[in-house]
């Protein structure tokens, strides 16, 4: 038996490559590639997820039929090199699954041709985005760093941080620089987004590195002989953080003043939440997450093991079979759902009630503000307070309301019901269970009068109660 | 605020710019969708539909990324296709396998076997597929991007891969149409009441989500195709026998002419056909008169039937130098081609973002109706601009309620200009 995917939602190392890359203003990016392995990465999802109208820096070969039966892609990959080489940047030629496939692999044509053009082997048939991500990122220090003797800036950090697809990505690279500002640290640089390639060659000079996801980044941080510390989920998790990060750059004063001020500030709400009601609701609030690893990981982490939810799973998407989770969320959906479209769209096919709250890709969704951080003290507060707010939202479905087109019983009517009309309700009733029985029996009374109202009778017979479900 | 005189200096600042980028003057970028989508798009809103798709990981990702956002909430199911299942030649076991799977559920009725790039490539064959499993029928379609130049052309052939295997042309029927084309539903029941005042008798339109259109579709007396692309569907269709009608029910003398070609090609009655025809034609008429204006409008969508909306904008007043789409030019396409090059509109098929933007730049728009790309380009210029796959396709253009829907729209978007301006400004500063 194969391995049966359902609904994708981990995508393929080009991708991982070109949201990498592409993320650099002085790259551009040749990937050799079909026109739709151009239009889906470059243009149709990025503007979905990151709201990029579309990456200006990225061409394809736009392999066709010829390239792929006969010729190679090594004439259009030139074609596209010479239509490219007079705009200053560096130009980085990418494989994509379709090149793999028919071998094309360019390194020794750049190599004698274009010296200045370097070969990514994306590796798509075999790696996944994150895998991608790491290794790309590792490449780009390998073929770009100046290999000049790393001169330490003491206080300074650099993080390795989010490409374009990292979800949510904004707000938690937003939290994790005021934290290690708050720490006593000086932001140096943040590789990729934010960077040019160019500055590659400067992340060795930082005195920590901080890795904002246990995906990708490791292997470029181990090569720059830095301390390495990974961006926090959770209270107890930010707290060790803001230490640890003080004690490496010897602002251990600065980083306990800061966490204590957090404690008194950002952080008050949840200590507000937690003697008041509302965190009594916690432990029998039941969620569920199907995210990225770090996330997936973090609230878990946060929810059940800080706050004392109930935990019906957790998962990293990147290793979920969807099949599973959609037959484990319509068996029992849980109240709150942070996971990704799939996940909405299986909860819809059972017409579930759960609260769903987008936290992962695939999906279109642009989380670019910089008000909704899942990571560090402001990420524990801001996730609690949507918790705490879809609680409320439960409670206010629940309270009965006002319908419009309410219908009742005119005041002044009065129905006759035939004896054997109140033996059959008397019979009906009794089948409900005793405590309501009283309600049932009035309830049911109503809707054969409404009924018999809307018909124009006077009588109410059991044939009037039979119609009545 | 930018006057009319600075508006223009405009594209003198950025032209100057640009004439030192080489970038400029060559096409590195290709406008359409990922091909395949325009099939997903056909084959995954099939009530019962149970796409089994044959692709890498990376491609899978993408597609089902863009069909749960723009065709179909539904599951697309694949078996793993990467490099361990490619090396071992395991490909069409599993696909097989798959599609036993899916057929474990009743309820799935039709199975499309949607083939990409990579499955393509490796080499699927047909023949090593069943035809029917379960409650289903198993129908390939192959989509692979390479070979396919846009996605409107690859709805053509997943509904001619649905329709080769479907359509059933055993029982005919008389004044019945089959409407090809993805269209509005206003626009659809606007099609219906014309076609029902002429004595059509009944009318099935595809593609649709209802399997049993496809096995109808057979059955219809004439086709009435309404977009140039379903080039092999029309061919299909010739093949057994129903006779084409090309054009669709746009601008006066277009709807004319199209009423006109359904009553001859159905024999419907003359004197009838030629007085609704008439009526149409002069309903249309007064609405575009009541909305004549000027102002230069630039269409260069992907969707592949842009051209008609350009002839409707010239009978109204307004010029259109320049439009362009992602198909290649058609037999079906034939007539627009030549009205719109007579009336001096430069048309381009196969696009490349780079052609539009020099057709911005030399023909100075008030408004672009045209794709993301060049849409985010043309409002870094302060000029008004919308995707024409959202704004035009999500309303009416037929008839005279569709004339006056999409020239009232054209005009309150150029009169959205300074808005435009003002934002341009503002992130200039």
């Amino acid at each position: 038996m194969p391995k049966i995917i359902r609904d994708e939602s981990t995508t393929s190392s080009y991708w991982a490559a070109v949201n990498t890359l592409g993320a650099l203003p002085d790259v551009h990016i040749i990937a050799d590639a079909p026109i739709g392995c151009y239009n889906l990465v470059g243009v149709a999802v990025i503007d979905y997820t990151d709201a990029i109208p579309y990456l200006r820096n990225f061409t394809p070969t736009d392999l066709t039929e010829k390239a792929i039966s006969s010729s190679g892609t090594t004439g259009i990959t030139k074609d596209t090199i010479e239509k490219l080489i007079g705009t200053g940047k560096t130009l980085i030629v990418m494989s994509t699954a379709e090149s793999e496939m028919v071998g094309a692999d360019h390194t020794q044509m750049l190599a004698a041709q274009y010296p200045d053009v370097k070969f990514f082997s994306s590796n798509s048939l075999i790696e996944d985005e994150w895998v991608g991500r790491d290794r790309v990122l590792a490449w780009c220090f390998d073929n770009y760093d100046d290999r000049k003797p790393a001169s330490i800036q003491a206080g300074t950090v650099s993080i390795i941080g989010p490409t374009f697809g990292c979800f949510n990505s904004p707000s938690d690279l937003h939290e994790v620089k005021r934290l290690i500002a708050g720490a006593g640290g000086r932001v140096k640089k943040v590789f990729p987004m934010e960077s040019m390639l160019a500055d590659i060659s400067e992340l060795k000079h930082s005195d920590v590195i901080v890795v904002m996801y246990e995906e990708f980044g490791k292997s470029l941080a181990e090569k720059l002989g830095r301390p390495i510390l990974y961006a926090p989920f959770g209270l107890y998790a930010t707290e060790q953080f803001i230490r640890d990060l003080g004690k490496l750059l010897g602002t251990s004063d600065q980083a306990e003043a800061f966490i204590k001020v957090e404690k008194q500030t950002t952080l008050k709400l949840i200590w507000d939440l937690w003697r008041g009601p509302q965190s009594e609701w916690f432990p029998t609030v039941n969620f569920a997450a199907c995210a990225s690893r770090t996330y997936a990981k973090g609230l878990k982490r946060f929810l059940e093991g800080e706050l004392g939810m109930t935990c019906a799973f957790s998962i990293d998407s990147a290793v979920a079979d969807n099949s599973d989770i959609r037959r484990r969320l319509q068996e029992k959906p849980p109240q709150v759902m942070f996971g990704r479209i799939v996940d909405k769209m299986y909860l819809a096919e059972v017409g579930a009630k759960t609260y769903f709250v987008q936290s992962g890709y695939p999906g279109p969704f642009v989380r670019r503000a910089l008000g909704t951080p899942y990571m560090g003290f402001s990420g524990a507060t801001y996730v609690v307070q949507e918790i705490v707010n879809l609680l409320y939202d439960v409670l206010f479905q629940f309270l009965p309301s006002h319908k419009r087109g309410f219908e009742f019983v005119q005041p002044d009517k009065k129905f006759v019901w035939t004896p054997e009309a109140n033996n059959a309700l008397a019979e009906r009733t009794k089948q409900a269970p005793f405590i309501s029985q009283i309600s049932f029996s009035r309830e049911l009374k109503t809707k054969a009068e409404l009924y018999a109202q809307k018909n124009g009778l006077d009588v109410i017979t059991p044939d009037v109660l039979s119609r009545i479900n | 605020m930018i006057n009319d005189e600075k508006f223009s200096s405009l594209f003198n600042i950025l032209s100057d710019a640009q004439k030192d980028s080489p970038v400029e003057e060559t096409n590195l970028h290709p406008q359409t969708m990922c091909p395949a989508f325009g099939g997903l798009r056909v084959v995954t809103r099939i009530d019962g539909a149970q796409v089994c798709m044959a692709t890498d990981k990376g491609c899978m990702y993408g597609l089902t990324f863009v069909t749960h956002f723009y065709a179909a909430r539904k599951s697309i199911v694949s078996p793993e296709l990467m490099s361990t299942q490619l090396s071992s030649g395991s490909i069409v076991p599993d696909i097989r396998a798959t599609i036993e799977e899916i057929a474990k559920d009743e309820t799935v009725r039709l199975i499309p076997v949607v083939s990409l790039c990579v499955a393509e490539t490796a080499g699927l064959a047909e023949e090593l597929l069943p035809k029917k499993v379960g409650n289903a029928e198993v129908v390939l379609v192959r989509l692979p991007a390479y070979l396919i130049k846009s996605h409107p052309e690859a709805k053509d052939i997943a509904l001619e891969s649905l329709l080769k295997r479907l359509a059933d042309f055993s029982k005919k029927r008389e004044k019945s149409v089959l409407i090809v084309g993805e269209i509005f539903p206003l626009d659809a029941m606007a099609i219906g009441a014309v076609l029902q005042k002429i004595g059509v008798e009944s009318v099935i339109t595809l593609p649709s989500q209802h399997i049993d259109d496809f096995r109808e579709a057979g059955s219809a007396s004439a086709v009435a195709v309404l977009h140039p692309f379903y080039e092999l569907t029309a061919e299909f269709f010739e093949k057994n026998k129903t006779p084409i009608i090309g054009g669709n029910p746009v601008g006066a003398n277009s709807t004319y002419k199209w009423i006109k070609d359904i009553g001859a090609a159905l024999k419907l009655d003359e004197a009838l056909v030629e007085r609704v025809a008439q009526e149409e034609k002069e309903k249309i008429k007064a609405a575009i008169a009541a909305r004549k204006s000027g102002g230069t409008v630039i269409i260069a969508g992907y969707e592949g039937n842009e051209f008609p909306l350009v002839r409707l904008l010239l009978e109204s007043g307004v010029a259109v130098p320049y439009a362009s789409t992602s198909i290649a030019h058609t037999k079906l396409g034939d007539d627009d081609h030549r009205l719109l090059t007579m009336l001096g509109t430069d048309l381009r098929y196969r696009k490349y973002l780079e052609e539009d933007r020099r057709a911005i730049l030399e023909h100075k728009p008030d408004l672009v109706v045209g794709t993301t790309s060049l849409d985010s380009y043309v409002k870094e210029l302060g000029i008004p601009a919308v995707y024409y796959t959202n704004i035009v396709s999500s309303r009416p253009i037929y008839f005279a309620q569709g004339a006056a829907t999409m020239l009232d729209l054209i005009q309150s978007l150029i009169a959205k200009r300074p808005a435009f301006e003002k934002m341009k400004t503002f992130f200039d500063a």
